[in-house]
């Protein structure tokens, strides 16, 4: 008996054995697309970092692409300058967890809009990936690289047709997003964002940010700044709201906004990652000719009862028919 | 009607004061009914009696010492707004209470437009647009609010 023929057997399993177990245990040691996707929102919210980010939003025959510089301090400042387009420069945002403020520099010009850092944001935003944990097949792609750095690679998938799919580049040590992209229901690319540049770990002071505003901008809560839940928006509005009695599968109540000093609601629903929304105008508030020749996204614009609706969706028209029907 | 209420209305119709069908009403009862027949008579004759006796005129001094009277009366608020009634008619000529009138006019309706244009806003269709991506941008991961002037950017 030859024993080195004994060991030329037993070697290929002995290999298969070697691949398996390592198998097992990076598939034991690897981290789950959906836990991926939770530390990723807990990162949004807890990160010190300055980055570059380029955005492209698409619509029917037109594109808008922005590029901004980011400073984030966490919990809840975020300080954005617009580098691009040229003619937008003087834009900034300052975002202190309340609000929302934009800016022209060299003029007294404020827009205020509802804080992204504040804990309603961060409500609706966990809201909002569990819906995406419901309604989205969730899966992990081969890692990548993006700006020299190792990122995992996360796909969202419906699982009912006609929603929009997603795309996103995860930064493996920080968790944090550096790059998305939004595909609507036929396929076609609809928005995408990526940093260009980022550097973590950076401090600043907030007041320092706070020089670029002529003043200190102050602002009395209105209501219409604030993101509201369906129990606070009935408490708040000043007309008798409609709602959608039908919405596609997977879609539920998201925010609701009050708009031109509570003149006007929007009603958004979403399903994690598409959104639907439904403006609704008081009676008298505005002539249905301002919507005229609107082709924006997926607009459906009807009057009822005095006052205007505009629905407005990435989903099919058949659809958008279907939800404007049930208004009441 | 009661003959209580008619009686009452009575007085009223002797002095004219009463409407035409009022009038008639009247007449019609008072030919079916004795007893206001009785009394319409008994009113009638003392109507005519006061409507005999002469004026009495007043003793000589009578108007004089009202108004000292008067004069020395503590004006009453109503009498105060009579008076600046009369003040203003009488110290603004025609052109200047126009002047006056117009500018109050003028005050209110400028009052008015800038109450207007604080509370309505100029609505971009755009507006609506921003709205739709900034609720899309809630779900976003790497999303930061889009810019507030889409309507700029064309």
């Amino acid at each position: 008996m030859n024993p080195g023929k004994g060991f030329q057997k037993v070697l290929p399993c002995l290999f298969i054995l070697i691949i398996l177990s390592g198998g097992m245990t990076s598939a034991l040691l690897a981290i789950e697309p959906k836990e991926i996707l939770t530390r990723s929102l807990e990162a949004q919210f807890g990160l010190d970092f300055e980055g570059i980010k380029k955005t492209e939003f698409r619509l029917p025959g037109r594109s808008y692409t922005t590029t901004t510089r980011i400073i984030r301090q966490e919990p809840d400042f975020t300080y954005t300058t617009t580098l691009a387009p040229a003619r937008l420069k003087r834009w900034i945002a300052l975002d202190d967890g309340e609000f929302r403020i934009w800016h022209i520099r060299g003029s007294n010009k404020f827009e205020f809009f509802p804080s992204e850092n504040s804990p309603e944001a961060k409500e609706i935003k966990r809201k909002s990936l569990n819906l995406k944990f419901i309604n989205y097949k969730i899966s992990r792609l081969l890692d990548s690289y993006i700006l020299a750095r190792p990122v995992y690679v996360i796909s969202l998938i419906p699982r009912n047709s006609g929603n929009p799919r997603r795309k996103i580049w995860i930064d493996k040590k920080t968790y944090l997003p550096l790059k998305e992209e939004d595909y609507n229901w036929r396929g076609e690319l609809i928005s995408s964002s990526f940093y260009t540049e980022i550097h973590f770990d950076r401090r600043f002071s907030k007041e320092k940010f706070y020089r670029d505003f002529p003043q200190r901008p102050r602002k009395k809560v209105f209501s219409q700044e604030r993101f509201l839940s369906l129990k606070d928006l009935r408490r708040k509005i000043r007309f008798p709201v409609f709602f959608p009695q039908y919405l596609p599968a997977g879609y539920e109540f998201q925010e609701a906004v009050l708009l031109f000093k509570g003149r006007a609601v929007k009603l958004t629903y979403t399903n994690g990652l598409g959104v639907i929304c439904l403006f609704q105008m008081a009676p008298r508030g505005y002539p249905e000719t301002i919507f005229k020749d609107f082709e924006g996204a997926h607009p459906l614009v009807w009057k009822k009862g005095g006052r205007t609706f505009l629905l407005m969706a990435d989903i099919s028209r058949k659809e958008l028919i279907k939800i404007k029907q049930s208004v009441k | 009607m009661s003959c209580k209420k008619w009686k009452k209305k009575l007085s009223s119709y002797l002095d004219n004061e009463v409407s035409s069908r009022e009038r008639s009403k009247i007449e019609k009862h008072l030919k079916s009914c004795r007893a206001c027949f009785n009394q319409f008579k008994q009113l009638e004759r003392v109507h005519r009696l006061v409507q005999s006796i002469p004026p009495e005129k007043p003793r000589p001094g009578f108007y004089e010492r009202l108004s000292e009277r008067l004069s020395q009366k503590k004006t009453t608020l109503r009498e105060k707004l009579v008076g600046w009634r009369y003040g203003w008619q009488l110290s603004f000529p025609r052109v200047g209470k126009i002047a006056i009138a117009v500018s109050a006019v003028l005050l209110v309706s400028v009052s008015f437009y800038i109450w207007r244009s604080a509370t309505s806003y100029e609505v971009n269709i755009k507006v609506f647009e921003e709205e739709y991506f900034r609720s899309q941008q809630m779900n976003s991961f790497v999303g930061e609010l889009a810019l507030p002037v889409f309507f700029e950017i064309e």
